[in-house]
């Protein structure tokens, strides 16, 4: 279940896009237009300091890790299956279907632009109700960059309150495959495959040494052999499918969270970092001169009780910034 | 099959470092061409006095010349060009077009990429902000091509063997013979004296009345000790000697030659790849691309900044000593001592000082040298010894970020540059109580945007790859001097680990002031000689 792993909620949701034509201003254009046209003017978050005075509508709660969207157009197209032209010649000569390198290929192509939206965020268990408990803070926070984005969109006039909202995209959401985790500092602890080795092995033994066997009485020429030979295979057989649902089970099994690894345990972890490389450079004389250890304890504890480490409520870095 | 080079294909200052090697002087003359064919001419005309890779006796260095094919010149001659250059003297579009983004680009347009930006920043001296000026529109003073004259030393008088004039002078009649090549000048700051040519030296030392280069940069460290190590570069034998800690370092502390193609076009580089090569082929074989930076160091905010420092730095570490201090807090700045001894390899004053001792005891230059480069950072992943943000350990990681612990130097192998170039100092010619002196760096590398760009970029003015968020190089970065609402964050600082095992605290120096600022440059293309052939006869043809 990939859509929910390490801690992480990864929602892919893919959205298709009006065709019939729209009024922009005084100018007629189609809606994927004026889609991308809204999507390259929503301001991206305050990544440097340098980068701009609007701060991006996602920055506006303490839920998103990455939240993107992405027109697609169209299927892109791969070019023509590629063919052994020897081989093919060969094989027109003896086939009544000849195969003529001029005429096309049948091309694949979607019956409509798609406005692909992906976002990760914390979540416990990966269910739906926390899926919706997101799409509902967002709706609360950039509803009307939401209805900007979503009226270019099919079916989405009846949304109008967080309930409908997540609704929609629930409607359009698609499995994501391939989860990205990126807050694993030390090695994970996982259990190995398979956990017991035996468990395998011995089935897997019993079934090569019937088959063994089988080729053994074979070569003596006794009628038996064939049964013992199909038992071995069977054995197996059922061996390796057991093996194979093993590991799909396994693979299914979420990756625990990584620690501290949910939005707002990042932001406080930036804002001490920050706060307290400030703490270090004033205090450093301090440190090394014994006649100030009180002054530097006293010190130490205003800046605890300043900064409470262990509130993740309390003193933060705003989501959205690099914090200089 | 090892990489044969054709040595007299090759331009000679691509292979080898005049400035160390004998040629102590330098003169760098800039032209502008505003008839093609005049400009034809003029680089025809200058292709017999070009100096080439082919061998001379060595006098100044232990390095066997393999087969000496020509006798040692007075003076070596150089050419380049810029993009524009190439584009004034008639070269196809399906050429040029060819060409790497940031040689199109020029390094002015790259400046905030390269973090030439800083707070505060002086103009760049005239000749170089005049050719920049209004980007891509038609420009007079656009630099096209740029010679380079290396020179040896009269002794006596420290200045250059009297040959230079004279070639400065055949050059010079060369560009005025057809017109439409003019020198442009300017290789100074508005409103100072103009100055003619950029002139350089190595900084010297007087000894029984007469004078003699130093290795010195302007602050006082050694410099230009060791530079990549490339295939074909050295005869056979000498090679892998030289490869030991300036090559590549596989994961078991093995050295070898680096890829051909990391410094010069046409050859497989060290992703198996053949490095740009803009058409027809013989047009970039052999040559490569050089980024020319005159970069100007303020040297008494250098020692200003120490004296102070040195001072809280001393309190911190423990040393008693307020110049050890000094030396170690300069040290840690740049990951080798002022006399190039490696941090990796003497951590402490105590260590340092046995190093010497042992250098000492050396008579052979060539284990002399050996003892300064053949070092990695394996083991010191925290930079106790050789802080990870030190200016060494940014622009030659060696195998800092060996990813698997087994893969050595391979993140580094295609981030390596060519150093060539000399100091400079112009204080005689500006105004009384300013200084202009610095070096004139020319980075050489087969593609500018993935070698020295990134280098500048991610290692120099970023920390992330060395786990130190956004610290700039401490010697040579863009130090932000942490302007509210200024573009370049918070006053830099600079962290050196301690030994948590000393008890010590880490020492963080804060608000660092520009060092080296940026006065001048641009993007260059280094042909060979049949490239120049070609470009002299108008013949390229990329069809």
């Amino acid at each position: 279940m990939p859509t929910f792993d390490g801690g992480h909620y990864f929602l892919t949701a893919l959205v298709p896009v009006k065709t019939d034509t729209t009024e922009e201003g005084s100018a007629s254009t189609s809606p994927v237009h004026a889609l991308r046209k809204r999507l390259a003017m929503l301001p991206p978050a305050q990544q440097t300091p340098a980068c701009c005075e609007d701060q991006s509508p996602f920055a506006r709660n303490t839920r998103n890790h990455f939240a993107r969207f992405v027109i697609i157009d169209d299927i892109a197209y791969p070019g023509r299956k590629t063919e052994n032209s020897i081989v093919l010649a060969l094989r027109n000569v003896f086939r009544k279907s000849k195969i003529n390198l001029v005429v096309a290929q049948p091309q694949d192509h979607l019956a409509c632009p798609f406005l692909l939206f992906a976002a990760d965020f914390d979540a416990a268990s990966g269910g739906d109700t926390e899926r919706d408990s997101y799409l509902a803070t967002l709706w609360n926070t950039m509803e009307s960059e939401l209805r900007d984005i979503f009226s270019h969109c099919e079916q989405f006039d009846g949304v109008n309150d967080p309930v409908s909202f997540a609704k929609y995209i629930a409607r359009c959401q698609l499995e994501t495959t391939m989860p990205f985790n990126d807050y694993y500092i030390d090695p994970l602890n996982l259990p190995s495959w398979p956990a017991d080795k035996f468990k395998y092995f011995i089935p897997a033994a019993a079934g090569l040494a019937l088959l063994a066997l089988g080729f053994i009485v074979w070569f003596f020429a006794a009628m038996p052999s064939i049964i013992l030979s199909l038992l071995g295979v069977a054995t197996i057989g059922v061996v390796i499918w057991q093996a194979y649902r093993s590991v799909m089970a396994a693979g299914a099994v979420p990756f625990p969270p990584a620690p501290d690894s949910h939005l707002p345990a990042v932001l406080k972890a930036l804002y001490l970092q920050r706060t307290f490389t400030r703490f270090a450079i004033d205090n450093q004389l301090r440190a090394v001169d014994p006649a100030s250890a009180e002054e530097l304890h006293a010190a130490f504890g205003r800046y605890v009780d300043a900064h409470q480490p262990d509130n993740l409520g309390g003193p933060t870095q705003p989501p959205g910034i690099i914090g200089i | 099959m090892a990489v044969k080079l054709d040595l007299a294909d090759i331009q000679g200052n691509i292979l080898t470092a005049y400035g160390k090697l004998g040629f102590p002087k330098g003169r760098f003359m800039v032209f502008h061409v505003s008839n093609p064919d005049s400009g034809r001419k003029f680089v025809t005309d200058l292709l017999p006095k070009i100096t080439t890779a082919l061998r001379w006796p060595s006098k100044s260095t232990y390095i066997p010349t393999g087969k000496v094919a020509v006798t040692r010149p007075e003076i070596t001659v150089n050419i380049a060009f810029t993009w524009y250059g190439l584009l004034a003297l008639g070269i196809p579009i399906r050429t040029l077009r060819g060409m790497p983004d940031e040689f199109i680009d020029g390094m002015a347009a790259r400046a905030p990429m390269l973090g030439d930006d800083f707070a505060g920043s002086m103009p760049w001296d005239e000749v170089w902000s005049k050719s920049a000026r209004g980007g891509i529109g038609p420009n007079e003073n656009r630099v096209h091509i740029l010679v380079m004259l290396n020179a040896q030393m009269t002794p006596l008088t420290g200045g250059a063997v009297p040959a230079l004039n004279t070639m400065t002078r055949d050059i010079e009649t060369l560009a005025q013979k057809n017109g439409g090549v003019t020198l442009l000048t300017g290789h100074n700051q508005p409103g100072q004296e103009m100055r003619r040519y950029q002139e350089l030296t190595a900084i010297l030392t007087r000894k029984d009345g007469q004078y003699e280069p130093t290795p010195k940069e302007h602050f006082g460290f050694t410099d230009a000790l060791g530079d990549p190590v490339f295939e074909g570069q050295y005869p056979d034998e000498h090679e892998q000697t030289v490869a030991t800690g300036n090559g590549a370092l596989d994961g078991h502390g093995n050295w070898r030659p680096l890829a051909t193609g990391e410094f010069l076009l046409g050859y497989p580089d060290e992703a198996q790849e053949a490095a740009c090569a803009t058409m027809p082929l013989d047009f970039s074989r052999n040559g490569t691309f050089m980024a020319y930076r005159k970069l100007h160091q303020n040297v008494a905010a250098f020692r200003n900044f120490i004296q102070e420092t040195a001072r809280d730095y001393a309190k911190v570490c423990g040393i008693q000593n307020l110049e050890d201090a000094r030396e170690l807090l300069m040290a840690k700045m740049a990951g080798r001592w002022s006399d190039g001894i490696p941090l990796a390899l003497a951590p402490t004053v105590e260590a340092w000082h046995e190093f010497q001792d042992k250098l000492r005891q050396m008579m052979d230059e060539k284990a002399r040298e050996l003892a300064l480069m053949d070092f990695s950072f394996r083991g010191d992943k925290e930079g106790i010894k050789c802080p990870v943000t030190s200016h060494v350990r940014r622009v030659n990681t060696r195998d800092s970020m060996d990813p698997t612990g087994e893969d050595g130097s391979i993140l580094n192998n295609r981030r390596r540059i060519l150093r060539r170039g000399l100091p400079y100092d112009d204080s005689a010619h500006v105004a009384p109580g300013s200084e202009e002196r610095g070096i004139v760096m020319l980075v050489v590398c087969a593609s500018l945007a993935r070698q020295f760009e990134f280098v500048q970029q991610q290692w120099i003015n970023y920390g992330l790859d060395a786990g130190a968020g956004s610290d700039t190089c401490p010697l040579t970065g863009n130090h932000s001097d942490g302007t509210a609402g200024g573009k370049n964050g918070p006053k830099a600082k600079f962290v050196i680990p301690s030994d948590p095992e000393s008890g010590k605290p880490p020492f963080i120096v804060e608000g660092i002031p520009q060092f080296v600022e940026t006065r001048g440059g641009e993007y260059f293309f280094v042909p060979s000689m049949t490239a120049l052939r070609m470009i002299g006869m108008g013949v390229v043809d990329p069809t």
